[in-house]
């Protein structure tokens, strides 16, 4: 009996770890003032794609409904939520602040192992275009991956227009340009400087292209490329980044934000800042996101947005490689109450275990009639602390063993 | 999912097979690396460090390199542009090392007029190769009526035998071609060895993988 590839079943261990996580996530989010909104599993393709570039098309999950419609599943919660914000939620006060915990299907994403379906926790902050609202939801990415445990990230950030001014400056025919843009977005360096030897280009520029991905530190960056270019577009960009990351630095995250100039991000939607977050730890980006401020447009409506995306089960392998205990919680002690099958020690049975959840233990009651011995067995692979055990009537105490030791205890159960 | 390497070491990805002395033999001539000793023929171990301890080299099958270095697991790796092509991974492309230059050709056992002939009219051209990806890239650029038969090695063999009309595979010297009778028809691209890196790594590790391009670049310019 098997599952489509890609997909997982997800054992009570785990999701014990990912509730909490999601927990320690949405704490934040809550406390920042986020609303959580939960949008359908699936939806119509022609709303979907809005939102996506032609790989992401690629990826989506596809199928008809009865009538013939094209269906997909979600590949990302960002356009869902511009679509409700758009229509349901018109005229509605702005900002909105909402977040989601959601899982979303794309086909063999190899980023991801080839899993089609895995979860993101993230927030959209709809209806305001500011530099600090940039900055609050880069700080509020922050925060959620410190509350999560993790001690040691980065999350770099950049514009969007910086390297699109570059692209608009130079001066060479339209499909040469394409190409250029091309090697760029397709991280070959080999091609584009191939591409970029060819006389059509001026020195300067040509320099200024190869140095992009190696632009990467705190402030003396933009100091750098400020030098380097002249087009109005891209130093307006160095300006947002600039003002982004003083506001930043004002919240004390400074030990945590670089810029890099050579981020390339793969979602067309972004119209501003974009930033992503990672770790020593693992060879892809453990969040991302920026500002869209066209995507509500198409859904006919005029709001500037910004938000981001934790993988969460990037996130989760992160922490279980910097720091193993960092998911593991102090549970409350595991009880078994067992009886004699009697319906006398049945009902008093009943009440220790009700008397004992009251403490806010975990009790399971014992329903296969089974020899003490067989209960035992079954205790210790369960991971249970104590069984108590409900045979003779002593008013409110009652015998207690320890499932590992196997010493034997009176306790007062109420 | 799994995890980035959290050695101290910068682990460089080497492919096993043709490229595997000319890229060590590379590196030594910087003189960055303490000395390199690893006898492909000999050594069964797939990891092994330079004299000085500061480099750590995995050795990978040519085709997986670039998915040791897309996960992380390796900071750098070194590998022919037609695996790239092919595989298509999310890897930064850093320098071409002009190492085991080839040409990726169409070719086979008829004449090149009888193959164009029949690709003009759209009769299903049935192509063996390494590289189903390319080829089908190939065949939608060129507008060819392709039929792909994936093989895994030696696929002058299939034109010879029935399996295939053409291949699609790389040719350095062109004598495995001449001694099996086979003739280009066209040549589809050339490749040569690249330093790819992963793109979080270039990010934590930038100042080491930075030098490291840069004096790979001096030598490979020095030598033309």
């Amino acid at each position: 009996m098997n599952i489509p590839e890609g997909l997982n079943d997800l054992l009570p261990e785990e999701v014990f770890k990912r509730r909490l996580l999601e927990n320690k996530i949405s704490q934040v989010f809550n406390k920042w003032g986020y609303q959580e909104i939960i949008t359908p599993t699936f939806e119509f393709y022609e709303i979907l794609s809005k939102g996506a570039g032609s790989i992401m098309k690629k990826e989506m999950i596809k199928f008809f409904d009865r009538e013939g419609n094209i269906i997909a599943l979600r590949p990302e919660m960002t356009t869902p939520i511009a679509r409700v914000t758009s229509t349901k939620l018109k005229g509605e006060p702005k900002p909105l602040r909402f977040y989601y915990i959601s899982n979303v299907f794309r086909y063999d994403d190899l980023k991801t192992g080839n899993r089609k379906e895995f979860n993101q926790a993230g927030v959209e902050l709809i209806g305001v275009n500011s530099k600090e609202a940039d900055a609050e939801v880069i700080a509020l990415a922050a925060e959620c991956l410190k509350n999560s445990g993790l001690k040691k990230f980065f999350i770099d950030i950049s514009h969007i227009n910086f390297f699109n001014g570059i692209m608009q400056s130079i001066k060479v025919k339209k499909e040469r340009k394409q190409e250029i843009k091309e090697a760029i977005l397709n991280k070959d360096f080999v091609l584009l400087e191939k591409m970029l030897s060819f006389p059509d280009i001026k020195d300067k520029e040509k320099e200024f292209i190869l140095k992009m991905p190696t632009l990467r530190g705190k402030e003396k960056v933009l100091e750098e490329a400020e030098k380097m270019i002249n087009n109005k577009l891209s130093l307006s960009a160095l300006k947002e980044i600039k003002k982004v990351y003083n506001l930043l630095k004002n919240c004390g995250l400074e030990e945590y934000i670089l810029i890099d100039l050579g981020i390339i991000r793969d979602f067309d939607y972004y119209t501003g800042i974009i930033f992503e977050g990672y770790t020593d730890y693992l060879g892809f980006p453990v969040c991302g996101g920026g500002r869209y401020d066209n995507l509500c447009l198409k859904f006919g409506e005029n709001l500037p947005s910004a938000g981001f995306a934790i993988g969460l089960e990037r996130l989760a392998i992160i922490l279980e490689k910097e720091n193993i205990d960092s998911l593991k919680l102090e549970r409350p002690d595991k009880y078994l109450v067992y009886y004699q099958n009697d319906k006398t020690y049945f009902k008093k049975a009943l009440v220790v275990a009700e008397n004992l959840r009251k403490k806010g233990l975990i009790v399971e009651l014992e329903i296969g009639k089974r020899e003490f011995a067989e209960v035992l067995n079954y205790a210790r692979s369960k991971g249970v602390k104590y069984i108590v055990i409900v045979d003779v009537n002593q008013l409110s105490k009652i015998k207690r063993v320890e499932v590992v030791s196997g010493k034997e205890e009176i306790i007062n159960y109420e | 999912m799994n995890s980035m390497n959290k050695s101290p070491f910068l682990t460089i990805a080497v492919p096993s097979g043709r490229l595997f002395q000319p890229i060590l033999d590379l590196l030594q001539s910087t003189g960055y690396f303490g000395k390199l000793e690893y006898n492909l023929e000999k050594d069964r171990h797939l990891i092994f460090f330079d004299q000085d301890r500061k480099f750590r080299f995995i050795i990978t099958k040519p085709k997986d390199n670039p998915t040791y270095v897309e996960w992380g697991v390796a900071d750098i790796g070194m590998i022919g542009k037609d695996i790239l092509w092919e595989e298509k991974k999310d890897v930064y492309e850093l320098l071409d090392l002009h190492l085991g230059s080839c040409l990726l050709v169409l070719a086979g056992s008829r004449s090149k007029e009888e193959i164009m002939m029949s690709i003009e009219r759209k009769i299903p051209l049935r192509i063996a190769t390494k590289y189903p990806n390319i080829s089908r890239n190939y065949c939608l650029r060129k507008g060819i009526y392709g039929e792909i038969i994936t093989l895994f090695g030696s696929v002058e063999l299939a034109p010879q035998v029935g399996l295939a009309d053409v291949i699609i595979d790389l040719v350095s010297t062109g004598k495995t071609l001449r001694e099996n009778n086979l003739k280009v028809i066209d040549e589809i691209a050339s490749s040569s060895a690249r330093l790819i890196t992963n793109h979080i790594s270039y990010k934590t590790k930038h100042e080491q993988i930075h030098q490291i391009v840069q004096v790979l670049r001096e030598m490979v310019e020095q030598k033309g």
